[in-house]
């Protein structure tokens, strides 16, 4: 039996978190008080939207080296690192093209109303120009940083070890559907969303370690053909014939990375990994063993 | 000794509580009055069609790949899915791309 111990809005989505029935009240209060706090600690170092976000302050520092808190280069470096290992299929240096396509503001008000791309495509791919030597950050000056999915991976890996940390057998937190599971976890009922219909499940899996997440071209598009998925080699929202995948990995923010590049380069970009893929002819290619029920 | 004015007669409390029963009675039923004979529209609104809820499954056909080994099982999927879902009970969590 599970129960839900925590439920509140952070990083622009809903967050969960996840528990056993049977934990004990003061653990469970613990753990609540722990994610929440590292949810809102994190949004402020990455959110673009804040003025006063380290990440605001990196970009605003472009062209010149500046100083960055430890959890900052570490998740920079494992950026940097996931454009190398995906051959820049994922990559931290979109925002230009992400803001010329029309995503500028918060999601709430850019859902307010439908628009068009605001400039022609940015071209992407500057990753491998970012400098960053232990805490030191040097951007070029004309190129800009988000790490906004990736950062929000790492802050639900955080959150699930630290719930554990703070006295629950295990954890589950899922922001918006990226999920990690940690602890001694009996397998849990996952239910894939229908990217035509998000009430509706495509797939159910049991899980009961690692991570899984989602993306989606569907999810929250701001106008025709228009959608928070940029492909750095055009610099355009992607349109790659796929339009959901789920991916399975062991950390959230590997899973977030990865699910991204399977929408950009299908199956073979994410060789050995269970994936989950909805193709825009209504294939749904499932890379999973088959059991029982959950 | 200087004579003190003589008193107005005063109203009896249930005199006072009847006036105050009428008028207000009276004013509430002329407001139903007024409503009742204020014209009416020619032609009564149309009546709104029911909403149709239209639910667009994208899903055709299931296809398995070679299962990669890993964590996550499929406990179940659609096998033909243009409409209706796979699975009834509520699950645990649910992953969808990037939930507002």
């Amino acid at each position: 039996m599970t129960r839900r111990i925590a439920s509140f809005r952070a990083m622009g989505t809903h967050v969960r978190l996840i528990g056993p029935a049977a934990g004990g009240a003061r653990a469970a209060a613990s753990a609540a008080r722990a994610v929440t706090d590292i949810f809102a600690r994190e949004d402020r170092r990455f959110s673009r939207f804040r003025p006063d976000s380290e990440l605001s302050r990196v970009n605003a520092a472009r062209g010149h080296e500046i100083q960055v808190s430890e959890p900052f280069a570490a998740l920079l470096a494992e950026a940097i690192e996931a454009a190398r290992r995906t051959g820049g299929l994922f990559d931290p240096t979109v925002l230009n093209a992400l803001v010329a396509a029309g995503y500028d503001r918060d999601f709430d008000e850019l859902l307010a109303g439908a628009r068009g791309a605001l400039n022609p495509p940015v071209a992407c791919g500057r990753w491998d120009e970012i400098a960053l030597s232990g805490d030191r950050v040097r951007l070029p000056g004309d190129v800009a940083i988000d790490l906004g999915g990736i950062a929000k991976g790492w802050t639900v890996d955080l959150a699930a070890e630290q719930a554990v940390a703070a006295g629950l057998p295990w954890a589950l937190v899922n922001a918006g559907g990226d999920l990690r599971v940690a602890g001694e976890a009996p397998d849990l009922s996952i239910g894939i969303e229908d990217p035509g219909a998000p009430s509706l499940e495509c797939a159910r899996l049991a899980l009961h370690a690692g991570a899984l997440a989602t993306s989606s071209v569907l999810s929250r598009p701001w106008g025709e053909d228009m959608h928070e998925l940029i492909d750095p080699r055009t610099g355009s929202p992607a349109d790659t014939g796929i339009l959901q995948a789920t991916v399975w990995a062991p950390t959230c923010a590997q899973a977030e990375v990865l699910a991204k590049v399977a929408i950009l380069g299908g199956l073979e970009a994410v060789p050995d990994l269970p994936v989950a893929l909805v193709r825009a002819d209504g294939d749904l290619v499932l890379r999973m063993q088959t059991g029982e029920a959950a | 000794m200087t004579d003190r004015p003589q008193r107005r007669p005063r109203l009896a409390k249930g005199w006072v509580r009847a006036i105050a029963w009428i008028s207000g009675g009276t004013a509430f039923f002329s407001a139903l009055g007024v409503i009742g004979v204020a014209p009416k529209p020619a032609v009564s609104a149309p009546k709104a069609a029911p909403r149709r809820v239209i639910i667009r499954r994208i899903i055709k056909r299931v296809v398995i790949v070679d299962p990669a080994p890993g964590v996550p099982v499929v406990a179940s999927a659609p096998t033909v899915t243009s409409s209706g879902g796979g699975v009834t009970s509520q699950p645990t969590s649910t992953t969808g791309g990037s939930h507002p």
